[in-house]
């Protein structure tokens, strides 16, 4: 079974008060509310096509969903197009491009990336997304490395 | 690695080292990371030199300078030494560490290469080596500290170079 970043909890369980503490930060990233979670759905996609986790790629995350989230951009996110249909928008555009460079190295961020993330969500979105994806791409790891290891477990 | 902070910080000044950093500003998550943070530093199931070891391990390949010079005391009275810490320099450390530590610094390597799958050798090590929660324990340790280092060189304004600094657990 390959975990994803929704259904690592399952792997963490077994030390129950550290994994509520982990899983109540995790559901502080998405119901926050400087950053719409259907944005942050597009970076936690993203992240999962660079990590190529396939698992993560097929699953939406609920609140995103229920804030009404547009498949074409995830099809759009995970193709590397853009859907006439559903053009990214100029905040989105900003946030994927910070997190695409931050995927590859939190330290050769710009500050033209940050300023444009903070032209559309200010200081405190920017704080909030650089948490947001850094959760993301830590539980993206998490959950490949824990499937690797739940897997030698049962061999 | 130096600059401008790239994000202001909460106007009201509290005394807390966190609460009054960037991350101050978004409230809605800054008690969960404190209560995780505290979790994390319990010593149980996983005692803290070995977190504080996965914690410089991930710091030194970020290379967050302020995570990188930080001690915290619980780690140091459970036997992190200079030396310890120094030998988290080299590729595989060497004899300083014992089994344990080792292996929990082979265990954040691993993480750190992901999506590179981990040797099974090593796998097959750590689980007869760790109980299923000192594993769990590992885990949400790594995948706490490594993005709050990140999150220290994205948001900028890190000095050259920092002083070793020995801190406590902040307080929720």
């Amino acid at each position: 079974m390959q975990l994803h970043t929704q259904s690592l909890r399952g792997a963490l369980d077994c030390a129950p008060q550290l994994s509520q503490a982990f899983e109540a930060l995790w559901a502080a990233v998405w119901s926050q509310p400087h950053i719409p979670a259907p944005v942050l759905e597009l970076c936690r996609l993203q992240l999962a096509k660079m990590h190529r986790h396939g698992s993560d790629q097929m699953v939406r995350h609920p609140v995103a969903q229920r804030a009404g989230f547009d498949e074409r951009k995830a099809q759009a996110v995970l193709t590397g197009g853009v859907d006439p249909a559903a053009p990214f928008s100029a905040a989105e555009q900003a946030v994927l491009a910070f997190t695409e460079q931050y995927a590859m190295d939190p330290g050769s961020i710009t500050d033209a990336l940050a300023d444009d993330v903070k032209r559309h969500y200010g200081d405190t979105g920017l704080v909030t997304l650089i948490e947001a994806i850094g959760f993301m791409d830590s539980r993206l790891r998490l959950a490949s490395l824990l499937t690797q290891m739940l897997a030698e477990g049962s061999a | 690695m130096s600059g401008l902070a790239r994000a202001g910080v909460p106007a009201t000044v509290t005394g807390h080292l966190i609460r009054d950093s960037s991350l101050g500003l978004v409230g809605e998550t800054l008690d969960p990371i404190l209560d995780l943070q505290a979790q994390l530093w319990s010593g149980a199931p996983l005692r803290a030199g070995l977190v504080e070891l996965i914690r410089l391990r991930s710091a030194r390949a970020v290379n967050c300078v302020i995570c990188k010079a930080v001690r915290y005391d619980v780690a140091r009275a459970d036997g992190v030494t200079e030396q310890k810490v120094a030998s988290l320099t080299a590729a595989l450390p060497g004899e300083v560490l014992d089994e344990d530590e080792r292996l929990v610094v082979a265990f954040t390597d691993a993480y750190l290469s992901q999506p590179a799958p981990i040797a099974p050798e090593l796998a097959q090590i750590l689980l007869s080596r760790f109980s299923p929660a000192q594993i769990a324990h590992m885990a949400m340790a790594i995948g706490f500290f490594n993005p709050m280092s990140k999150c220290a060189v994205s948001l900028s304004g890190m000095p050259e170079s920092f002083p070793l600094t020995e801190i406590s657990v902040p307080p929720r």
